[in-house]
């Protein structure tokens, strides 16, 4: 039992804390060159348009941007992307909770998220690059999950620009202890 | 096709270098002296969390557009907290990063609301009158309403960021025209305009991404810029040019003060575009301004900057009468 509560935190994933029937849970969006409030307030009012974003908190000095989501939301990546492109800035990094189930795809598992057409190609980091998740994560997710049902992952997003991008879990903190 | 484009950008930035530009320093005015600040960071009375605008009425009192607090604080012209209005919303009187205010002849307060696309009306109480909104009129919605000014004469000209134009409404509050449209370099375009002024008849433009003021005719032609290289726009340091020119301000004797927001600076030109005076430099001491994004002139020529990055207001003597 304490093996598995360790596992679920190493990985990054909860099983509490979000609503049944979410898709995104929360964003952490990070942009370069966000220096003025005019542009910070731009990017700010741009997210807040997409459907199913609750609020969103600018750290200028940072630039980072933290969105909470609305609980029925069909929000989509490309939706944040293109939404701070109108801003005039790239998305240059981008973490997410989602609320999904595990399925099969086409380099292993993969997240269907609830309530939308968004999906990820799942991987884990193991040194420095990212690969396809392993077959035990994989089936401890599948575990997790239950008959049916689904899980919220946290990880970062890479591969944004693909169709369909990769949502890396992330790092085993626990397992690094 | 694409060398005809070409060879018509090149001849209009020609046309541009040599037509309405204007000339750069001669001998500066020393800088004037530093005599108050006030302001810090936080969400309680008189306290600021990311300031952006600002506007001194006749009376003196100083309102600031607290964005990061959604709201509008009120200071006497020594720094005294006396009012606040408003929070976050969309209701009439809540705001959605309120950006920038000016003040009419008969005291009401106008205040552009990015995220609200709109700009209220306020008398100085902070008692809502009413709302203006760019999806109203055949111009189309704004998006992103940054700065405001009201002409001598009544007219509400509002500067509409990410439409890259400003919207010029008359005296009756029915709309007028459009003024400027997007684009770099050739007079006229605009590039995330940020604030506004009025001098001399003419509708003064913080040009702020083009990194230039320009200066139009009331109906909307533009006669006359600076900044950059002849007016191109070229972000830069020296003097006479900018690092995003964010906020403007015109004293009775008809200079325009322009808040230098990345050279963390104040410049000083005459309408006619000659620099005349420059200080501040990046810090937190007195004088020193992290990003100064506006400014204002008071009654008695003391000059109010919103100094952004260090959450508060500062205020110095009125420049000499001689500089211009």
């Amino acid at each position: 039992m304490k093996k598995h509560v360790l596992l679920a935190l190493a990985l990054g994933f909860l099983l509490q804390g979000a609503p049944a029937n979410a898709a995104l849970v929360t964003a952490e969006l990070r942009v370069n060159g966000l220096s003025c409030p005019f542009c910070a307030f731009g990017i700010e009012k741009k997210l807040l348009d997409v459907e199913g974003v609750k609020d969103v908190e600018v750290f200028l000095d940072e630039g980072r941007l933290a969105l909470t989501f609305e609980t029925d939301n069909e929000a989509t990546v490309s939706d944040l992307q293109t939404a701070v492109e109108k801003a005039g800035f790239e998305l240059a990094g981008l973490e997410l909770k989602a609320r999904g189930k595990v399925i099969d795809g086409a380099n292993g598992g993969a997240l269907l998220v609830a309530n939308s057409r968004l999906s990820f190609d799942l991987a884990e980091r193991n040194g420095e690059s990212p690969q396809s998740v392993s077959a035990r994560t994989l089936a401890h997710l599948r575990t997790m999950s239950g008959e049916g049902g689904s899980v919220v992952v946290s990880g970062s997003v890479e591969a944004l620009g693909e169709s369909q991008p990769t949502l890396v879990l992330k790092p085993a903190e626990a397992e690094t202890r | 096709m694409r060398g005809s484009g070409f060879g018509r950008g090149l001849g209009a930035l020609v046309a541009a270098m040599l037509l309405g530009t204007t000339g750069c320093a001669g001998e500066l005015a020393p800088a004037p002296k530093h005599l108050a600040s006030w302001g810090k960071l936080g969400a309680g009375p008189g306290e600021l969390h990311q300031p952006i605008g600002i506007a001194v009425a006749a009376d003196g009192t100083v309102y600031v557009a607290d964005a990061g607090n959604d709201r509008i604080e009120a200071f006497s012209s020594e720094g005294e907290f006396l009012r606040t209005f408003g929070s976050r919303g969309q209701e009439p009187g809540n705001f959605r990063r309120p950006m920038d205010l000016d003040i009419d002849a008969k005291g009401r307060l106008y205040v552009a609301e990015h995220g609200g696309d709109r700009v209220q009306v306020f008398n100085q109480e902070g008692e809502f009158l009413r709302v203006i909104r760019g999806e109203d009129t055949p111009a189309g919605a704004f998006d992103a309403a940054a700065g405001v000014v009201v002409s001598p004469t009544g007219e509400l000209y509002v500067a509409d960021f990410y439409n890259d134009r400003v919207v010029a409404f008359r005296r009756d509050g029915t709309f007028d025209r459009v003024i400027g449209n997007s684009g770099r370099i050739l007079p006229g375009r605009l590039h995330y305009p940020t604030d506004l002024g009025w001098v001399d008849g003419r509708l003064v433009v913080a040009d702020a991404y083009n990194n230039r003021i320009q200066l139009f005719t009331p109906e909307g032609k533009a006669v006359t810029r600076w900044g950059g290289v002849l007016g191109s726009g070229l972000a830069g340091d020296g003097p006479g040019s900018f690092r995003v020119a964010t906020g403007v301000a015109v004293d009775a004797l008809g200079r325009i003060y322009v808040a230098d927001f990345e050279n963390h600076r104040i410049q000083v030109f005459t309408s006619a575009g000659k620099l005349v005076a420059l200080f501040g430099s990046q810090g937190d001491a007195p004088g020193q301004f992290e990003r100064p994004t506006d400014l204002d002139i008071g009654p008695d020529g003391r000059i109010y900057v919103v100094d952004f990055g260090n959450d508060r207001v500062q205020v110095f003597e009125p420049l000499s009468e001689g500089s211009q």
